[in-house]
């Protein structure tokens, strides 16, 4: 390089160090970067103060790093299971249906569909016979909906605090490609719900009473 | 992360609430660990991260397993705690080192080393605390937490060339801020 150029470089590589100094500690540069990094600290204190510093740095904030409490997650699974027992809700069951053989066995009406202590949501439900792959549709005041606005025996309410079933029941319901129907879990089997969708995605959960 | 958890996943959302209450315990921690500098709250961070918690069980359903369950239950952690922070009823706290003490990882300096090192951690605290929330979670995340460049980005809802902006631009505050408290090298 001509003399005269070389004020002009070194200030391109202060200008360079300044903005990849935390890429080339991260290890993000590639060779020939690294290299001019290197090159330029070697001769420039400033930029090697800034190098290491922030090096330093870096190690500082990974030294914040907390140490587990332990017992957070045990908080956060007594709230969860404090807001099922207020949902009434003792399990759900997914049930994935995949074939035409299995709806017919199971004798899936289409998705959703959704079973509360293995009783079909629908009173008219146990006449039918057409099982398939295929959607659900719901007679409501509003016309077909995608979800049953009530369930029969189910004492969840609009006001219930778990937002999963009070947005269910307030007709919040899923289209066909959705999976989020299933009000809420818990542990031991008591109700069911049942849902699929024309691709075959087919689920049932056990709900709530 | 733990080899286990796409399996946890799927069993949860089949409905498997055991499952869900593994990856709670996987979690946890961690998330609560972010959000608590976050908020600067030992009660709203608990909050926030039982919320989250509540919202990823209600929402697995519609995770997508290509995704790592962290960084979407992060995502949920992070932007619920920014909702807390957003209501101007509830003034936001700086972490002090008496209240929140921080146990040096080094302490074989004698006491000497000890206290130099607690007046480069309160430099620390007040520093990150200075942040604003664009800059401070890029640290919190990629620094303090241990994320990779891509889960943070991924959390942040960012392309990682926006992530490593925000990143360098919040090391570069904080270290001007702690430069007087870091040990000398040169000597």
């Amino acid at each position: 390089m001509r003399p005269m150029l070389r004020p002009i470089r070194f200030m391109r590589d202060h200008r360079f160090i300044s903005s990849h100094a935390s890429a080339y500690l991260d290890g993000d540069l590639d060779e020939s970067r690294r290299r001019r990094v290197e090159r330029h600290a070697g001769v420039c204190a400033r930029c090697h103060q800034l190098l290491e510093s922030l090096r330093q740095t870096i190690a500082a904030l990974m030294g914040l790093r907390a140490q587990p409490r332990g017992d957070i997650a045990d908080g956060v699974i007594a709230r969860l299971r404090e807001l099922m027992a207020q949902c009434g809700v003792d399990a759900i069951l997914l049930k994935h249906v995949k074939s035409a053989e299995a709806a017919e066995r199971e004798r899936f009406l289409g998705s959703p569909t959704l079973r509360v202590n293995d009783q079909d949501v629908d009173p008219t439900a146990g006449e039918r016979t057409e099982f398939g792959l295929k959607c659900r549709l719901y007679p409501s005041t509003d016309g077909l909906r995608g979800g049953p606005r009530r369930v029969r025996g189910c004492r969840l309410d609009p006001s219930a605090r778990c937002a999963r079933c009070a947005g269910w029941l307030k007709g919040t319901t899923p289209t066909a490609s959705t999976r989020s129907l299933a009000p809420c879990r818990a542990p031991s089997p008591r109700a069911t719900t049942r849902r699929s969708h024309s691709r075959s995605c087919v689920s049932s959960a056990e709900a709530c009473r | 992360m733990p080899d286990q958890e796409p399996k946890l996943v799927a069993r949860a959302q089949r409905g498997d609430r055991a499952a869900f209450e593994k990856l709670v315990r996987l979690h946890a921690d961690h998330l609560h660990a972010v959000v608590l500098r976050l908020s600067g709250d030992r009660d709203v961070a608990e909050e926030v991260t039982q919320e989250a918690f509540l919202r990823a069980w209600r929402g697995i359903d519609g995770f997508k397993r290509d995704a790592r369950f962290f960084t979407w239950l992060y995502r949920i952690g992070v932007n619920e705690a920014r909702r807390r922070l957003q209501r101007p009823s509830e003034p936001r706290p700086i972490l002090s080192l008496e209240e929140h003490p921080i146990e040096p990882r080094d302490p074989g300096r004698g006491p000497a080393g000890a206290a130099e090192y607690a007046d480069l951690h309160s430099a620390l605290e007040a520093a990150i605390a200075a942040l604003d929330d664009d800059y401070r979670l890029p640290l919190l995340l990629r620094d303090v937490d241990g994320l990779s460049t891509a889960e943070a980005a991924e959390v942040m809802g960012l392309g990682e060339a926006a992530f490593k902006s925000r990143l360098h631009r919040a090391r570069l505050a904080v270290r001007a801020a702690v430069e007087p408290y870091l040990p000398a090298r040169d000597e």
